[in-house]
């Protein structure tokens, strides 16, 4: 495993991992939008409406999915110290805010047609709002920290301790009175969703987590090329000035 | 298509971010690996 923790390693590995990910990524996007329009049959009641859940649950789930990710690189982070962890979880910040706020929007969309208003209090849209808010945090907290160290450790705290929405997320249907349905995919009991809709959605929710990973690992890779070249734009400087340079940061890139 | 304009809006949207955020990844690698070149030739010379 440590291995694959390596900085170097990891470079390698994306470069030769990306473009199968990206070339199944397209093809099940095309294969899941194919089955969304196309194959998957129009709701009873909710009539074509409900097409827009084939983009409002993958993004829901991803949302989540993403910030279990970053949690666990919050652990790398504070148990190892690893700076791959760190990287990852950075990286991982900007894509969990797009996926929820996909997530929001569409689901205002999906809501206007059928509850008649775009946004309602209810505990299950209230909790993503704040995970939408918990990842717009530590992009601000990454930003705010100048000392690299100091960021890791401080949004890998905040990452943990935001970890407590997500079952509240999960259960918030349960839990509470809510306009938002009940889960119907992931629930004791099996799914309640037909198989003839619950396919499109699989399939959907499967090129979206690949499309996740793509560009998870893109966006790490960025990431560790932006410490190593910060780190040797100063090590440059400290030569030109004849090792007068700040070096204080350094020693904690990449 | 009954609610026709939610649901193009919908994927739309959506699409636009991902999109979004995938060329401005790529782009973001561009510049990263240019510089770290232009660099890496400067403390050569």
């Amino acid at each position: 495993m440590w291995k694959y923790a390596n900085p170097t390693f990891f470079l390698t590995l994306v470069d030769r991992v990306l473009p199968w990910l990206a070339a199944a990524t397209a093809a099940l996007m095309a294969a899941g939008l194919y089955m969304t329009f196309f194959v998957a049959p129009a709701d009873y009641q909710q009539g074509d409406a409900v097409r827009i859940m084939y983009i409002h649950v993958p993004s829901a789930w991803l949302s989540m999915f993403c910030y279990m990710t970053m949690a666990a690189s919050a652990l790398g982070t504070l148990v190892w110290r690893h700076p791959l962890a760190d990287a990852a979880q950075k990286a991982a910040a900007p894509l969990g805010a797009a996926f929820t706020f996909v997530c929001l929007v569409t689901g205002s969309l999906w809501g206007k047609p059928m509850w008649g208003t775009w946004w309602v209090w209810d505990a299950r849209l209230t909790s993503v709002l704040v995970l939408f808010l918990i990842y717009l945090g530590l992009i601000a907290l990454w930003q705010t920290i100048e000392e690299p160290g100091k960021a890791a450790r401080a949004a890998a705290i905040l990452t943990l301790v935001g970890v407590v929405n997500i079952p509240i997320i999960k259960f918030s249907v349960d839990w509470w009175n809510t306009l938002h349905q009940p889960a119907s995919v992931f629930r004791a009991g099996g799914p309640t969703i037909a198989p003839s809709m619950l396919w499109p959605l699989l399939v959907m929710a499967l090129a979206f987590t690949l499309l996740f990973i793509s560009l998870h690992l893109m966006a790490t890779r960025n990431e560790i090329l932006r410490r190593r070249l910060h780190r040797l734009t100063m090590l440059a400087a400290n030569a030109a000035d004849g090792g007068q340079a700040d070096l204080r940061f350094a020693d904690m890139e990449v | 298509m009954d609610h026709a304009g939610y649901i193009i809006a919908a994927f739309a949207i959506a699409f636009a971010v991902v999109a979004g955020m995938g060329i401005g990844i790529v782009r973001d690698h561009r510049a990263l690996t240019r510089a770290l070149s232009r660099l890496s030739e400067t403390r050569r010379n």
